[in-house]
């Protein structure tokens, strides 16, 4: 594997972050932000296309690059990693974050969709970096990668190597012969929900730009907010709802939304994971929502339906918006939504978190158990949708529960150290490797990240990208069995 | 009637033997000169020594004049590839293959002929359709519902407060006010036959009579049935081979919908009352093989497989199998079969059922205290042989244990029995014309009752009779 092939795709790759930055630079020129926020933008950008130019000039073979395992993985942790770096600037550079380490948790924060954010005041900030912060959320929501591979026919074979590495979930479910196909689709239908949202939300009576900025943020299952209060600040049910609805459908599997299109229905209703997801949606928004009428928060129960139903979207889904203060929530309310940071949504969608095809593979697996206790010489399978899962697919969920437990754990070990209670510590790091956003605490909806120690801003951020490539990609660059081959 | 068969095995011969009993004119091809001499030396009929997929040797067997080809050599691809040939040279031949794969045989029906194959054999399958039905429908206690659900046909015991015990039909006829037919009563002594009750027939306690009739009619007569019970709850089958995964398919309900959804959706089927004609079974797998045993596990959910030997010594007492209402041994040798049949019945499972390969041991399986035993050559054979008898008389329903069949059969335009009354039909003893479906309404005939084309007519019929039936309705040299 040459290393100039993964130079060149990262300079392909910076070449499009640039495209987007552009964009808001023209933002900034429109809405007449000053030559410090244009140049913010303009000086990467153009370092980046320089890069780019330079990269090409000196390494000029026209070959098409295969890439191995071992090699797509090495690209994809660094794609994010560059993506970040780079993106950071503009924060830097206008001056709005004094610190690079918190730059760089903020952009980090928006390509995993993340939306924790290290801004105590965003209504301050130029409309430009708003943009920026939900750009950020929107490219990376359906992946960097994945961005590229359906952009770029430069890469042979391999494609599905990278995407794979990339894709939230178990496996990648091809729907077209080519990689970069089902990239396409896959694009073409997250685009689709955009223009969708966008176009209800101004409906509902919000500013264009909030709706582009909050949209971005929805389908993306980001989280950052255009106002402190989040969602809250719009106080309308109707955009609630529509935000709700769209947090929902982001956190589904996208090749789902494709059969539907293909009028595949009866996959479609029938398929278990989407099933378990929204039974898990709908049974923890009433639990929230009966708590809440019991402990006389909301006037009445569809109120507090409404509020429920939206924070727990926010957070199954990893969004992490919010409506209301939810740390001031009774204490069992906010259990239910602790215990749904763990759970995230489906494979193959834009959300973060375990994802509940996990679950639903170990809860089938241990009802397995169960039998062979009975009938010790039995033969049984697991199976998810009536189709049989091998036996690896129940062990890479096992050993990836594992994982994300134990990373968790050294995770709030690190956060414990600066001094930090077991409340903010643990949701902090459930928030970040979750991609969900908020915690509880002092890391709870209404407060922010910028209060930790650089180490500990930095150790987040790499939670926030190891969550969002599923731990394995980013670990294997660790073990010692990849620096042997 | 001329027919050719491809294959002088133990299908081909015995179909061949039976042909030339019923006296068509048959032609053995048989690739092999030795099987072939000796068919030709034990057989009243034609044989070919040659490769049959050849056209000169096809020739040479009259073809032309034969009116079916039924290819019945080892070989999935030699019988296709046979009646490829047979099609395009002689296209008014109907064509039979032998195929074990299944696919072919989930073919829809109305398909005109795929690969030049106008019907699909497979061994398995038939087979394993005859098991269903033994496990499905067999039993004292029977109920066969006819499609439109007016009409039913019911066998139950005469008790001492029965209406109809201890006078003459013809009483019974005019003291009960409800309409019924007595198709069929079995004497209750060892060896009875059962026959068709005349008016004078006075059935007494302990027989069995077979009523066909409107189900509330039919309750007022007999009392209603009791809940009815699922006599098959729990069914045990060893050996996983193809015969032993269709029949646990069949009685798993695979294809059903499962889960609560598939609830409502057979309750809906079922038209809201009789939610127990499709029930849950609980069905085992016993087979010996592990990587078998995993594919069986992954194609049949719902379906208990065990990785274990029939023949092992604790088996029934650790698996819980003493409980099963029916025991299928299915494996591949059929003294095994016998062997765990019999010992099934040892540790009191109701019924019990075996496969075999030929009828060597058939006298065995009554001392043996085995409920039945089919083998699966006889099944290819029977089932070729209805086949043969034309689309128009179909088999209904087969009481497999008494040996009593339902017929159906349409009556043509301006073709023999139409005009004609029942009376003038002059049926054989043994057999009854039970119901006449005209335009989708079935009612109970009497001998006055006059046939019209396109009416569908069920007939009642032991095994006696069959013949004369067949003889009557589908005309002379059938």
């Amino acid at each position: 594997m040459k290393s100039t092939a993964i130079l060149k795709l990262l300079a392909l790759l910076l070449v499009m972050i640039s495209a987007f930055m552009l964009v808001c630079a023209s933002a900034a020129l429109y809405f007449g932000e000053g030559p410090k926020v244009l140049s913010a933008f303009l000086i990467p950008a153009g370092g980046a296309i320089a890069f780019c130019v330079s990269v090409f000039i000196f390494f000029p073979s026209k070959e098409k690059s295969y890439f191995s395992a071992k090699a797509g993985y090495l690209f994809v942790s660094l794609a994010w990693v560059a993506a970040s770096a780079v993106s950071a600037i503009p924060f830097v550079l206008t001056g709005v974050v004094p610190s690079y380490a918190d730059a760089f948790f903020e952009t980090m924060s928006g390509f995993t969709t993340t939306g924790a954010s290290i801004f105590p005041d965003v209504e301050v900030l130029p409309k430009a970096i708003l943009l920026w912060r939900a750009t950020t959320h929107w490219i990376g929501g359906m992946g960097i990668v994945v961005l590229t591979v359906a952009v770029f026919p430069l890469l042979g074979l391999g494609g599905l190597q990278l995407v794979e590495a990339e894709a939230p979930g178990p496996s990648v479910d091809k729907i077209t012969p080519r990689m970069a196909g089902t990239a396409k689709i896959l694009w073409f239908i997250y685009v689709l929900f955009t223009i969708l949202e966008i176009a209800l939300l101004c409906l509902g009576g919000m500013p264009l730009f909030d709706s582009v900025c909050n949209t971005f943020a929805t389908v993306a299952t980001g989280g950052f907010g255009m106002k402190n209060l989040s969602i809250g600040y719009y106080g309308s049910p109707f955009v609630d709802i529509v935000i709700t609805v769209f947090m929902v459908l982001a956190g589904m599997n996208f090749t789902l939304f494709y059969r539907l299109g293909k009028g595949e229905l009866r996959t479609v209703f029938k398929d278990s994971e989407a099933r378990a997801y929204l039974g898990v949606f709908f049974g923890a928004s009433a639990l929230i929502a009966l708590d809440l009428t019991g402990n006389g928060v909301f006037g009445n129960f569809w109120t507090s339906f409404r509020f429920g139903a939206f924070q727990s979207a926010s957070i199954l889904t990893t969004t992490g918006f919010m409506t209301t203060d939810f740390d001031l929530w009774p204490p069992f309310s906010r259990v239910v939504l602790v215990l749904l940071m763990f759970i995230g949504g489906c494979a193959g969608s834009t959300a973060g978190g375990i994802k509940v095809v996990r679950y639903l593979v170990l809860f089938k697996q241990s009802a397995v158990e169960l039998k062979y206790l009975i009938f010790p010489r039995g033969v049984f399978t697991v199976r998810v949708n009536g189709e049989a899962v091998r036996k690896m697919v129940v062990f890479d969920a096992a050993s990836f529960f594992f994982m994300y437990i134990m990373t968790f754990l050294c995770g709030t070990l690190v956060v414990a150290s600066a001094g930090y209670g077991l409340e903010s510590a643990m949701t902090a790091v459930l928030a970040t490797l979750g991609n969900i956003g908020p915690g509880l605490a002092l890391v709870g909806p209404t407060k922010n990240y910028a209060h930790f120690p650089d180490y500990v801003t930095w150790c987040l951020s790499f939670l926030m990208l190891a969550g969002r490539l599923e731990l394995y990609t980013v670990f294997v660059l660790f073990s010692s069995a990849y620096r042997r081959r | 009637m001329r027919i050719v068969i491809l294959g002088a095995g133990s299908v081909g011969t015995q179909l061949a033997r039976r042909l030339t009993d019923e006296g068509k004119d048959v032609v053995l091809i048989e690739k092999d000169p030795d099987t072939a001499r000796v068919a030709a030396n034990s057989l009243d009929c034609l044989v070919v020594q040659g490769d049959g997929s050849l056209p000169e040797i096809l020739e040479k067997t009259g073809l032309s004049k034969a009116s079916h080809f039924i290819a019945l050599t080892g070989s999935d691809e030699v019988n296709m590839v046979t009646c490829s040939v047979v099609a395009a040279e002689y296209a008014k031949v109907r064509r039979t293959a032998r195929v074990r794969n299944p696919y072919f045989s989930k073919l829809a029906p109305s398909r005109h002929s795929f690969m030049g194959v106008d019907r699909f054999v497979n061994p398995d399958i038939e087979t394993a359709r005859a098991f269903l039905s033994l496990v499905t429908r067999g039993g004292d206690e029977d109920i066969v519902r006819f499609e439109d659900e007016r009409l039913e046909l019911r066998s139950s015991r005469i008790a001492p407060n029965s209406p109809l015990c201890g006078r003459s039909m013809k009483e019974s006829r005019a003291t009960i006010k409800r309409g019924f037919l007595a198709a069929a009563l079995e004497r209750n002594r060892e060896g009875a036959e059962p026959e068709v009750p005349s008016g004078d027939t006075i059935p007494e306690v302990g027989d069995s009579i077979y009523l066909l009739g409107a189900p509330e009619d039919l309750d007022a007569i007999l009392g209603r049935p009791e809940a009815h019970r699922d006599r098959a709850r729990k069914v045990v089958i060893t050996g996983g081979g193809p015969i032993g995964r269709f029949v646990a398919e069949g009685l798993s309900g695979i294809g059903d919908d499962l889960g609560l959804l598939g609830a409502v959706n057979r309750f809906l089927r079922s038209g809201g009352k009789a939610s127990d004609r499709c029930p849950r079974r609980e069905v085992v797998i016993i087979e010996r093989d592990m990587a078998l045993c995993k594919i069986l596990a992954r194609d049949l959910p719902g379906v208990l497989v065990l990785n274990r030997e029939i023949g092992e010594e604790d088996i029934f007492q650790e698996e819980g199998l003493e409980r099963a209402d029916v025991f299928l041994a299915l494996d591949r040798h059929q003294e095994e079969n016998l062997l765990s049949a019999a010992r099934a019945k040892a540790f009191g499972i109701p019924r019990t059922l075996a496969l075999a390969e030929n009828n060597t041991y058939l006298p065995l399986v009554a001392r043996l205290g085995i409920d039945s035993v089919l083998s699966v050559r006889s099944n290819v054979v029977a089932s070729i042989i209805e086949y043969l008898r034309g689309g128009s008389l179909t088999t209904l329903h087969s009481f497999f244990d008494r040996g009593l069949k339902i017929l159906e059969f349409t009556v043509q335009q301006g073709k023999k029995p139409s005009g004609l009354a029942l009376k003038e039909l002059k049926l054989q003893r043994g057999a009854l014309v039970i119901y006449v479906n005209r335009e989708g309404h079935s009612s109970l005939p009497t001998g006055e009752t006059r046939l019209e084309g396109g009416d569908r007519i069920g007939i009642f019929t032991n095994m006696e009779a069959i013949r004369s039936v067949e003889e009557l309705f589908l005309g002379e040299g059938a």
